[in-house]
């Protein structure tokens, strides 16, 4: 038997001690600061994300004074744990991270739909449920049409589940089950494919027409269409298109500032979804889309409702 | 008559027993006795009335039913009236009657869509608009966003559907047709959500598709 000699252990020791150094130096980064997901990714994926999202999304939402209060409330009122905001925060994590989506934009959704209460509609015969308040046709959707525009949603289901939970539904004899929407993982993972194919979608329309937009400001565009549907999404943008041309729209596409306008004045909307519903029936979704607009605006974009946007005024936006 | 014989007789006062002050009238020579007055008439009394207000806030529910209804057909520009004849089209005279009267509601939504007068009307822009959509993508304008949407989401399954209807595919075709069509307009799956015109088309290739 040889032994090693002390050249070979020298060297063996050193390499050790570079690697432990290395998992030191990576593990505290990551412990620094474990809200910045962003900062949790690999560099490769990082240009993705990072490059527009952290210019325009905050990092540590809700963004706004008005939201983080209410978070404070749920939690002090018991509606909230620690426990599943904990859950939902990591999870929302992973699913963003494997569908390129901004934390902020999914995490601010699923806070306007149903105020992080992953039990919303439990006892309900009817009506949307859950985190991402899904109904019988989103389920349909993320069950036979996961994979309509490309892998990334089945890959996220694996990545962050560890299986493809499907079939999802409201399972309400185990809400622990993967599959049941009401168990928080399965819950974010499939609001997350749901808005994910919503961006997908609108993405495709966009480049097959040729017209420019800015990707970050599209989730904005697409967490609308999860609200209210992709139609009311191309209403508004064919009139805008109509009104003030294709260059019009690709500004409104890329310069939030343009958007955020938009959606401080009634006009555009109303008479886009009057091409929808009935009058009374638009106005009153034109209302509806605008304040979620404004909110997921305060609750996931950077700055929130602080001196950026106070400087828009309200009446200003009218064309 | 078993209460005949309690009947008091009436007794008209003559002239000759006129007293000078006008004597009061006898209030008992009014009152009678009524069947209403036993426990069991007034019972059906009250059955009755019972009855009589039941029907008439049926007749008054069914009647703003029905004036809403009318009110909804009437938002429906006449040349369109088509569009809601199309489900009894099909039930009673088949698919052939059917893709005829829709190829003569098509004309009328391209006629429409080219006129820039009746553009201007926003109920009109609205169920022209809706039509192409659903009915006839082809006739978007080639700049509308959801040209390529409505054929690829919708447009090739009803084509299927037409081809095949009543089959067991036309089924399943049918379903991948109606999600895409609420997750396109109401993804909360909120019927109210859900516009006129796409209620509608779901209901035609419902009954198309239906085996």
């Amino acid at each position: 038997m040889r032994f090693p000699s002390w050249k070979a252990k020298k060297r063996k020791i050193f390499f050790m001690a570079l690697a432990a150094g290395a998992f030191v130096f990576l593990g505290e980064r990551v412990h620094r600061d474990p809200d910045h997901s962003v900062r949790k990714l690999p560099t490769n994926l990082l240009a993705d994300i990072a490059g527009s999202f952290a210019r325009m999304y905050a990092s540590r939402f809700p963004a706004s004074d008005k939201f983080s209060q209410e978070l404070v409330a749920l939690r002090s009122k018991g509606k909230l744990s620690s426990d599943n905001e904990a859950l939902i925060r990591s999870t929302v994590d992973k699913v963003s991270f494997h569908l390129k989506m901004p934390p902020a934009v999914l995490w601010c959704l699923m806070f306007q739909e149903s105020r992080l209460n992953h039990l919303e509609g439990f006892n309900e015969e009817k009506g949307a449920l859950g985190l991402g308040q899904f109904s019988f046709y989103s389920f349909y959707e993320v069950n036979f049409h996961l994979d309509r525009f490309n892998d990334d949603n089945l890959v996220m289901f694996r990545k962050t589940l560890g299986m493809d939970a499907r079939p999802i539904g409201a399972f309400r004899g185990d809400v622990y089950h993967p599959s049941s929407y009401f168990y928080i993982p399965t819950a974010v993972a499939a609001t997350g494919a749901y808005l994910n194919n919503r961006y997908l979608h609108l993405k495709r329309i966009l480049e097959r027409k040729e017209i420019q937009f800015d990707p970050a400001l599209l989730w904005l565009h697409a967490a609308a269409a999860y609200n209210k549907g992709t139609r009311g999404v191309l209403s508004f943008w064919n009139t805008q298109r109509e009104r003030r041309g294709t260059k019009g729209l690709a500004k409104l596409l890329s310069d939030r500032e343009a958007f955020f306008k938009s959606f401080a004045a009634s006009d555009t909307f109303d008479e886009a979804l009057e091409r929808i519903w009935p009058t009374d029936d638009a106005l009153a979704y034109s209302r509806e889309l605008r304040v979620h607009l404004k909110n997921l605006r305060d609750c996931a974009v950077a700055g929130g409702d602080g001196n950026f946007f106070r400087k828009i005024p309200e009446q200003e936006a009218k064309p | 008559m078993p209460h005949a014989h309690k009947h008091p007789t009436h007794h008209a006062p003559s002239h000759a027993e006129t007293p000078k002050h006008k004597p009061k009238p006898d209030l008992k020579l009014v009152k009678r006795p009524h069947p209403a007055h036993g426990k069991e008439a007034v019972r059906h009394e009250n059955v009755l009335a019972l009855v009589l207000a039941v029907v008439t806030l049926g007749a008054l529910v069914l009647g703003t039913a029905g004036y809403l209804a009318l009110s909804r057909r009437a938002s429906m520009p006449p040349q369109f009236s088509g569009f809601d004849e199309l489900e009894t089209t099909f039930r009673v005279h088949g698919i052939e009657r059917y893709l005829t009267e829709k190829a003569k509601l098509r004309d009328r939504v391209a006629e429409s869509l080219r006129d820039p007068k009746q553009s201007q009307d926003r109920t009109h822009r609205r169920v022209a608009g809706s039509l192409a959509l659903y009915l006839f993508p082809d006739l978007l304008d080639r700049a509308d966003l959801m040209e390529g949407v409505a054929q690829e989401s919708w447009g090739t399954l009803m084509l299927a559907i037409e081809r095949a209807p009543r089959s067991r595919d036309s089924r399943l075709w049918f379903e991948e047709m109606r999600a895409a069509i609420w997750n396109f307009e109401s993804p909360k799956g909120d019927e109210r959500e859900l516009s006129p015109i796409a209620k509608r088309v779901i209901r035609i290739y419902d009954v198309l598709s239906a085996p």
